[in-house]
């Protein structure tokens, strides 16, 4: 690839970023400079005057969906939840297997003893397994928490981006890079437990959220 | 409204759509967090209309001054607003802008890996900037414009992978 294509093929990338960035803001009133003596009158007579039939129509789409959400409170408080409805939360360990720990985000914890007394996670700039301050610093508070026995799971993910095997093995890196920060902090490094999930429990399109590790901390049998 | 107000007003309105996006991706190639680029923006445009009979390039001017605005909000707030975190994101920030940087993060993070000297001159080489405009911009010849613009293409290249497609973001 030479000069002139490797440039256009930047362009062409600035010219996608730009446009949905102009997508984004298209909406917005274009901004205007207003001497000073006309911002009180133009306050005051946008007050007043012009935008008194929009007030009207938004304040009944505003008093429509308060009494919307308050029926959908009324319904969710007193209708009976249905066994298969997908947004009544198990209990923790009611249909796991006696013993095991369910997974508090719904990460592969199977074989881990006992439910997570808390979880905490840990987010890492795209492409990057290295600790940023605000998580080094994020562990290092979580620590303090942490009793003598305690196990700890550490589960990477990685976003929805390249193959599976290799954001496997990248989410290893980022659980591996949580769990040598524990263990430096004193951890034991038999009670730290690391795994890598890849994309598989990553939440669907380029979040930022699945650039996480997730980081359980379960009680000793 | 007179008739010269109001295309002159129709005007700045067709500059405003047209480069408001191109100044936010601007400022983010340069490093400022996304609240900051989107905020100077809008203050540099105001600027814009203000001085609209004023000012000979529009497009170079609300570019300097969309800077001088992020520069100084970034002095003020560095210490106070940390590294955009998804679970404590910035009130102020728009959700969708942040949402479009992050789609295309890698583009914005190669830019931001460049040193100050290339960062300027290649964020206005990729608006379609010519050599003597960025000259213009920057304060320096168009000959230094024209190796500093060689040694960025260089430093990106290092970190291309091939086949149209950069190292993914995982």
């Amino acid at each position: 690839m030479n000069d002139d294509e490797f440039d256009e093929m930047l362009r062409e990338q600035h010219r996608l970023f730009t446009a949905d960035i102009s997508r984004a803001v298209e909406s917005r009133p274009v901004p205007v400079h207003l001497p000073k003596r006309y911002r009180v009158s133009g306050v005051l007579s946008a007050m007043l005057g012009r935008l008194q039939p929009e007030w009207r129509v938004s304040g009944l789409r505003t008093g429509a969906a308060l009494a919307a959400s308050g029926l959908t409170v009324l319904a969710i408080a007193f209708l009976p939840a249905q066994p298969g409805d997908p947004s009544v939360r198990p209990e923790v360990g009611a249909h796991s297997p006696v013993g095991t720990h369910p997974g508090a985000h719904g990460c592969p914890c199977a074989g881990t003893p006992g439910p997570a007394k808390f979880s905490f996670p840990v987010l890492f700039r795209p492409d990057s397994a290295e600790l940023t301050p605000q998580a080094r610093e994020l562990v290092i508070g979580a620590v303090r928490r942490i009793r003598p026995g305690d196990r700890i799971v550490v589960v990477g993910h990685t976003a929805r981006i390249g193959d599976a095997g290799s954001a496997r093995a990248f989410s290893v890196r980022r659980a591996q890079a949580v769990a040598d920060l524990l263990v430096s902090l004193g951890i034991a490094e038999d009670r730290v437990t690391v795994r890598g999930a890849g994309f598989d429990q990553s939440p669907p399109g380029d979040d930022v959220r699945s650039r996480r590790v997730e980081v359980d901390v379960v009680a000793p049998d | 409204m007179t008739g010269k107000q109001s295309s002159a007003r129709a005007s700045y309105e067709d500059f405003y759509r047209s480069h408001s996006p191109r100044v936010i991706a601007h400022l983010l190639y340069l490093g400022f967090p996304r609240h900051i680029a989107d905020d100077a923006t809008q203050s540099a445009m105001v600027d814009v209309h203000r001085n609209w009979h004023k000012i000979g390039k529009p497009h170079l001017w609300a570019r300097k001054a969309a800077e001088h605005h992020a520069g100084r909000v970034w002095r003020k707030t560095r210490n106070e607003v940390p590294w955009p975190d998804a679970y404590d994101r910035p009130v102020a920030e728009d959700p969708e802008i942040a949402y479009v940087v992050e789609r295309h993060s890698r583009l914005v993070s190669l830019v931001n890996e460049l040193p100050e000297s290339l960062k300027t001159v290649f964020a206005l080489h990729l608006d379609d900037f010519g050599t003597k405009e960025i000259s213009e911009y920057t304060g320096v010849s168009v000959r230094v414009v024209q190796k500093r613009l060689k040694q960025a293409r260089e430093l990106l290249q290092s970190r291309f992978v091939g086949d149209g497609r950069w190292e993914g973001n995982r």
